[in-house]
């Protein structure tokens, strides 16, 4: 189940979720800021997927200056609709 | 102290940017919309991005509000119930055209505060009265709840209802406007003014500005930053006006002392309903900080 969310512009971040049954987190971020702050973006990632009980899949991050924020909710957004979530569905 | 609500600017949920740029111009308040500013296949992003926003970002002393989508949506109820949870006080009702939708929210907002170990009542709501039925019930709305804070006038869909096309000397609007600032002052909430569109208009915009100052509003809405420091100077008492009232204030304090009944102030008579607008203007400066 994949799911995308976000938009390659300025300050915000484009964020695909492919969910699977193991194999644990593998996170990707191709970022021209992650020498100084790929710890901080990787830790956004896990946040999230963390808070949505999600413990197997591929996510990958392509970001454009975004705050962790947004990395976060990105994340979530798209861990929901890998989930196939319905609009009136958190 | 009364809270200032003298610009209420609309900002979409839709881009992370907007969050921490908007702050930047210091409106009183920003309305955040998950609502017409957000196209119908990023409803869900842009209340996740508000959610995670709302719990990172410090906003210090601007008011946040949420426009929701109505709760007959696919979204409305999911909105109120994310939102809240994520720390949101003051939401936005749009469309509200009779008690009855603010009764339905305040139903919901009930179950979402107790859910979450929210004190019951803490969130607020600004009913927004967007159509010819919505203003002959303001009273009725606004006095429909304690959550209710505001009510804000919405000439868009009003006029569209109404089959007329908005003016610049907004006649099409007289009657809908002096009755929301009616209501409003009976049911003691602020009474918001209607956006003004055309940005390129800034003479436009702070003509219709200063009516609504005359006519009773406590502010307005605005959609565009520029628009904010307008509507300030406009809102703001001036120099002169905070130094008459402070005679004012002071003349009757001494009058008071000395047991004199009717007192003169630059030549005007200066009786009760005088020294309350002095005093209401004093609150004014004081939480605009024109004065300390």
């Amino acid at each position: 189940m994949v799911g995308t969310a976000g938009f390659e512009r300025e300050q915000d971040c484009l964020v695909k979720v492919t969910l699977k049954d193991t194999g644990g987190l593998n996170i990707h971020i191709n970022s021209k800021l992650k020498l100084l702050f790929g710890k901080q973006m990787l830790e956004a990632v896990k946040d999230a997927a963390n808070e949505l009980k999600v413990e197997n899949a591929d996510i990958e991050v392509s970001e454009f200056g975004s705050l962790d924020f947004a990395i976060r909710a990105r994340v979530k957004t798209a861990i929901r609709r890998a989930r196939g979530a319905k609009y009136e569905e958190a | 102290m009364k809270k200032l609500r003298r610009t209420m600017l609309f900002c979409p949920a839709s881009e992370p940017k907007m969050f921490y740029n908007t702050p930047v111009y210091h409106p009183d308040c920003i309305i955040f919309d998950l609502e017409d500013a957000v196209a119908y296949a990023e409803k869900d992003s842009a209340r996740d991005l508000l959610c995670e926003a709302v719990k990172t970002l410090d906003f210090k002393d601007i008011e946040i509000f949420v426009r929701i989508n109505p709760l007959y949506t696919a979204f409305g109820e999911t909105d109120v119930r994310e939102i809240v949870k994520a720390g949101v006080r003051n939401i936005r009702l749009p469309m509200c055209e009779t008690a009855e939708d603010v009764k339905k929210l305040e139903a919901l907002l009930t179950e979402v505060e107790k859910e979450n170990n929210i004190d019951v009542g803490a969130v607020k709501v600004q009913c927004a009265i967007e159509t010819p039925k919505g203003v002959l019930n303001a009273l009725a709305i606004a006095t429909a709840s304690p959550r209710v804070v505001s009510i804000s006038f919405g000439a868009e869909d009003y006029t569209r209802i109404l089959g007329v096309d908005r003016t610049k000397t907004a006649k099409e609007l007289a009657y809908a406007r002096s009755y929301i600032v009616l209501a409003a002052s009976v049911a003691n909430v602020d009474a918001i003014d209607t956006v003004w569109s055309d940005v390129s208009d800034i003479e436009g915009f702070k003509a219709e500005v200063q009516e609504a100052k005359i006519m009773g509003f406590s502010g307005k809405s605005c959609v565009h930053p520029a628009q904010v420091k307008e509507v300030h100077k406009i809102f703001t008492p001036s120099q002169e006006e905070v130094e008459k009232s402070l005679r004012i204030i002071e003349a009757a304090k001494e009058a008071e002392e000395k047991g004199i009944g009717v007192i003169t102030v630059d030549g005007k008579m200066v009786d009760v309903p005088v020294i309350q607008k002095a005093e209401r203007i004093i609150s004014l400066a004081k939480a605009a900080k024109v004065l300390k």
